[in-house]
C-alpha cells in the first residue's frame, strides 16, 4: 500500500482522469478510478477510499443515485463534480449525503483545497465535538456552544448558535440551505429557506465586519453556506 | 333575367303610384269612364276631333303613370265607349260608316301606339338605372379596394361592400398555396365550415361555380364563385341569401354584377397575395442574412481562443524540453486563460439559446439580495486582475423570492460589462435602493459610456458597441436583462454622471417575506447560557 491516502475518482472520461493523475499523483495521493458506477460501487466495497471524486455525468447511472449508494457502504467524503448545467442536481447531490462540490473546469489548487477539506473532515469523525473550530479571530466551542472573539464572549440567540454549530461541524465544507432547516428547526420546515436568509443575516452583521463582503460565513448561490476556516 | 337579378341585387321601388297591377287596371278604367262623362256632357257628341283629343290624352296619361296593362284595358275601354256613344248609330256597337270605321280605327291604333312607346321608354330607362346602381356598386368596390393593402383587408371590404349592394351573406375563402387557411365575413375572420370547404375545393379544382344558381350542386344554401387571377384559383366567394328577409330569397341563377365583383375582387386578392409572398420572402432573406453574420461572428469569436490553445500547445507539445521554464509555464497560463474564455464564450452562447427557447428554469426561493451581491463580488474579487469593485448596500433589504444562481449572474455579467468599459484605475460601483414596491440595482460605472442612440440598442442579442469589438459576443446584456425579465423586473440603461454608463434594474418586492414569530431574535442570549 501506498503511504498517501486512497482517491477514488469516477470519472468516465480517460483523459480527463489523466489529468487528475498528474495533479493528484505529485501531491502524494494514491489513485484508484472507476468509469461507471457499477465499478465505482465495487471500488468503494473493495478498496474503502479515504475520498470520493464522483463525476455526476456518467454513462451508465445518475451521479445523484450513485450518493445513497456509495454511503451505504462508506463515509468518505464525496466530492460531485459537475458541470454548470446540472445546477439542481448538485443540490440534490448534496442533500443526498455528498459533501462537498466542484464546477467544471475548475483550477487545480481549487482541486486539492476541497480535498484537503475533506480528508480533515474525514479525520474529525469519531472524535468528540469538544473541538473548537477557529476562523480569523474567533473561536467557536462546539461542545459549550460558545462563541469568543479575541477575549470578549459574542451574545448569539440560540437560533445562531445552532445554524453556527451546524457550519462550524462541517467547517469549510459547503451546508445546503435545507440541511441547515432540517438541523436547526427540523424536517418539517423544508423548504423554508427564508427562516435560514434572516438568522444568516443577524448572523453575518454580527461577525463580520463587512457583512456585504464576508470573510467567514460565505454563501454560495443556489446552494447553501460555507464557514472559512482559511482564506 | 334582368329583372331576377336586380329583384335580388337591388330590389327596386317602383317608380309608380300604385304598385299591385289589378289596382292600376281599376284605376285606368276610372279615369276612362271619367273622361267618357267628360266626353259626354262637356264636349259633346258633335266635336268628334276634340272628343278623340280628350280621350288620346286620357290614354297617354294612363300609358305614362299607370304602366302597358292599364293603358291597353283603358284603349280597349275607350274604343268601346268611343264606339257606343259617339259613333252613329249610338248606343250600339256597330259602325255604320267608313268614315267612322277609319276613326275608330285610327284612335284605337294611336292609343296602342302611346302605351307601347311609354313602356319602351319606362324598361330604357329602368336599364338605365339598372346599368347605373351596378356601375355604382362596382365604383365603391373598386374605390373600396384600391387601397386595401393586405389580403384580410381585400376580404373584409369586398364582403361588406357586396352585402351593401344587397347580396345576402358573403363569405371570402382565402387560398393560399392550394389551400383554403382563412376565412373572412363582413364582420371580420370566421372559421372555415366543413360544407363551404367541400365545395370550395370543388369549385377551386374546376374553376366553375358551384351552389345555388349554378348548374352544379344546386341543392347547396349558397353559391361559390372562384376568384381567378392570373396563377389560378386564389380564393372562392360564397354567397348565402339571408333567411330571414323576404326580399333576398333563393336565386335561380347567378346575378352577373356578381361576377363582376368576383373579377374585382380576385384582382385585389391576388395583388394582396403577392405582395405579402414577396414581404414574407424580404422578412426571410433579412432573417437569413441576421443569421449567417452572427453565424459568422460567433464562429470568429469561438476560434480566436482555439486558435490560441491550438498554437500554445503545439509548443509544449514540440519544442516543450527545449523551452525555457518562463515561457513554458507562459504557454501553459495561455493556454489555461484561453480555455477558460472559451467556456465562457459557450456558456454565454447556452444560455441566451435557453433564454430565447423559454428553457430558463426559474427556482424561485426566498433570498436575501445582500448575500447574493456578496457572493457575486467574491466572485470577482477572486477574478478580476486589480480593478476596484465597490458595492454601497443598505443592511436592510426585505428577503425577495428570486433564483440567486440566476441574479448572482446577472450582477457578474453588469459588473463584468462595467469593468470592459472602464479603465483600470476607474471604479465600478454597485448600488441598492428600496423602492415602494420594489428594489432597484444599479452598477454605475465612469468608463466612456455610450452614445444616446446606444442606450436601447446595448441589450440587443449580438450588439457590441466599436469600442469593444473582439470583447466577447456582446450576449452578456441580453442575458442579463433575459434573466430579470423572468423574474418580472425591468432593466434599462442610462448615462452616469460625469461619463460613463448605469445599467439599473428592478426586482419586485412580492408578497410579504416570512416573518418569524420567534422570540429569539428579541432576546439575545448569551452562547452558551444553556450549558
Amino acid at each position: 500500500m501506498n503511504a498517501g491516502p486512497c482517491i477514488l475518482v469516477v470519472e468516465d472520461d480517460k483523459k480527463m482522469f489523466r489529468v487528475y493523475a498528474a495533479s493528484l499523483e505529485s501531491e502524494g495521493y494514491t489513485l484508484c478510478d472507476a468509469s461507471n458506477g457499477q465499478a465505482a460501487i465495487a471500488e468503494v466495497r473493495t478498496r474503502n477510499p479515504d475520498l470520493i471524486l464522483l463525476d455526476l455525468g456518467l454513462p451508465d447511472i445518475d451521479g445523484l443515485q450513485l450518493v445513497p449508494q456509495i454511503r451505504e457502504h462508506s463515509t468518505a467524503p464525496i466530492i460531485v463534480v459537475s458541470a454548470r448545467e446540472q445546477e439542481q442536481s448538485k443540490v440534490k447531490a448534496l442533500d443526498a449525503g455528498a459533501n462537498d462540490y466542484l464546477t467544471k473546469p475548475f483550477s487545480v489548487p481549487e482541486l486539492l483545497a476541497r480535498i484537503r477539506v475533506g480528508l480533515r473532515s474525514r479525520s474529525r469523525v469519531g472524535e468528540t465535538l469538544e473541538s473548537t473550530v477557529t476562523f480569523g479571530d474567533f473561536q467557536f466551542d462546539l461542545a459549550n456552544r460558545r462563541l469568543v472573539r479575541g477575549d470578549r464572549q459574542m451574545h448569539l440567540s440560540p437560533t445562531e448558535v445552532k445554524l453556527l454549530t451546524t457550519l462550524a461541524r462541517h467547517a469549510d465544507e459547503v451546508v445546503t440551505t435545507n440541511a441547515l432547516l432540517k438541523e436547526t428547526w427540523g424536517s418539517a420546515y423544508h423548504s423554508r429557506s427564508g427562516y435560514v436568509r434572516v438568522y444568516m443575516h443577524s448572523l453575518r452583521h454580527k461577525i463580520e465586519d463587512d457583512p456585504a463582503r464576508p470573510k467567514y460565513l460565505v454563501n454560495e448561490s443556489g446552494l447553501g453556506y460555507r464557514l472559512r476556516t482559511s482564506s | 333575367m334582368i329583372a331576377k337579378l336586380t329583384s335580388y341585387l337591388a330590389p327596386e321601388n317602383q317608380s309608380r303610384f300604385i304598385s299591385r297591377t289589378g289596382l292600376r287596371i281599376v284605376v285606368g278604367l276610372g279615369i276612362m269612364l271619367l273622361t267618357l262623362l267628360f266626353n259626354l256632357y262637356v264636349v259633346g257628341r258633335e266635336d268628334l276631333a276634340n272628343v278623340t283629343m280628350v280621350y288620346l290624352i286620357a290614354i297617354a296619361g294612363v300609358s305614362i303613370y299607370l304602366g302597358y296593362r292599364p293603358a291597353i284595358a283603358a284603349t280597349v275601354m275607350c274604343a268601346l265607349t268611343f264606339d257606343y256613344f259617339f259613333l252613329a248609330p249610338y248606343h250600339s256597337l256597330r259602325i255604320a260608316t267608313g268614315r267612322a270605321l277609319l276613326t275608330f280605327i285610327g284612335m284605337f291604333a294611336i292609343a296602342v301606339f302611346t302605351s307601347l312607346l311609354h313602356e319602351r321608354l319606362r324598361l330604357d330607362a329602368r336599364k338605365a338605372r339598372q346599368n347605373e346602381s351596378r356601375m355604382e356598386a362596382l365604383y365603391a368596390l373598386a374605390k373600396a379596394l384600391v387601397d386595401a393593402n393586405s389580403s384580410e383587408e381585400v376580404c373584409l371590404r369586398s364582403a361588406t361592400q357586396i352585402e351593401q349592394a344587397g347580396a345576402g351573406n358573403v363569405c371570402i375563402l382565402v387560398r393560399e398555396k392550394e389551400t383554403f387557411r382563412r376565412a373572412y365575413s363582413a364582420r371580420g375572420q370566421v372559421a372555415l365550415e366543413t360544407e363551404d370547404l367541400a365545395l370550395a375545393n370543388w369549385v377551386a379544382t374546376r374553376l366553375e361555380a358551384a351552389g345555388m344558381g349554378t348548374e352544379n350542386a344546386t341543392a347547396a344554401t349558397a353559391c361559390y364563385i372562384p376568384l381567378l387571377a392570373s396563377r389560378g384559383c386564389v380564393g372562392v366567394l360564397s354567397l348565402r341569401p339571408r333567411t330571414q328577409s323576404a326580399e333576398a330569397t333563393a336565386f335561380t341563377e347567378v346575378p352577373s354584377i356578381l361576377l363582376s365583383m368576383a373579377r374585382q375582387v380576385a384582382l385585389a386578392l391576388d395583388r394582396a397575395l403577392l405582395a405579402q409572398e414577396k414581404q414574407g420572402a424580404l422578412i426571410e432573406a433579412e432573417t437569413e442574412r441576421i443569421r449567417s453574420a452572427v453565424l459568422s461572428s460567433v464562429s470568429h469569436d469561438l476560434r480566436a481562443p482555439l486558435a490560441v490553445i491550438g498554437s500554445a500547445s503545439s509548443t509544449l507539445v514540440e519544442h516543450g524540453l527545449r523551452l525555457p521554464d518562463a515561457a513554458r509555464s507562459e504557454m501553459a497560463k495561455i493556454i489555461f486563460d484561453e480555455a477558460r474564455r472559451l467556456n465562457e464564450l459557450l456558456r454565454s452562447l447556452l444560455d441566451v439559446t435557453r433564454l430565447q427557447s423559454g428553457g430558463l428554469i426559474v427556482s424561485r426561493e426566498w433570498e436575501s439580495l445582500e448575500e447574493i451581491v456578496g457572493s457575486a463580488l467574491r466572485h470577482i474579487e477572486e477574478h478580476a486582475s486589480g480593478q476596484i469593485l465597490r458595492a454601497h448596500i443598505p443592511s436592510a433589504i426585505p428577503l425577495l423570492q428570486l433564483d440567486a444562481v440566476l441574479i448572482e449572474q446577472v450582477i457578474l455579467n453588469l459588473a463584468d460589462n462595467a469593468f470592459k468599459h472602464s479603465r483600470s484605475e476607474q471604479a465600478v460601483e454597485i448600488d441598492l435602493a428600496i423602492h415602494d414596491r420594489e428594489i432597484i440595482v444599479y452598477v454605475i460605472d465612469h468608463g466612456h459610456g455610450v452614445r444616446e442612440d446606444e442606450l436601447a440598442s446595448i441589450f440587443d442579442k449580438f450588439y457590441r458597441s466599436e469600442s469593444t469589438a473582439g470583447m466577447g459576443l456582446g450576449l452578456g446584456l441580453t442575458i442579463a436583462r433575459g434573466i430579470v425579465e423572468a423574474h418580472g423586473g425591468r432593466m434599462w440603461a442610462s448615462h452616469t454622471a460625469g461619463g460613463g454608463l448605469t445599467i439599473q434594474f428592478s426586482l419586485p418586492i412580492g408578497e410579504a417575506p416570512p416573518q418569524l414569530a420567534s422570540t429569539d431574535l428579541l432576546e439575545p442570549i448569551a452562547a452558551g447560557g444553556r450549558g
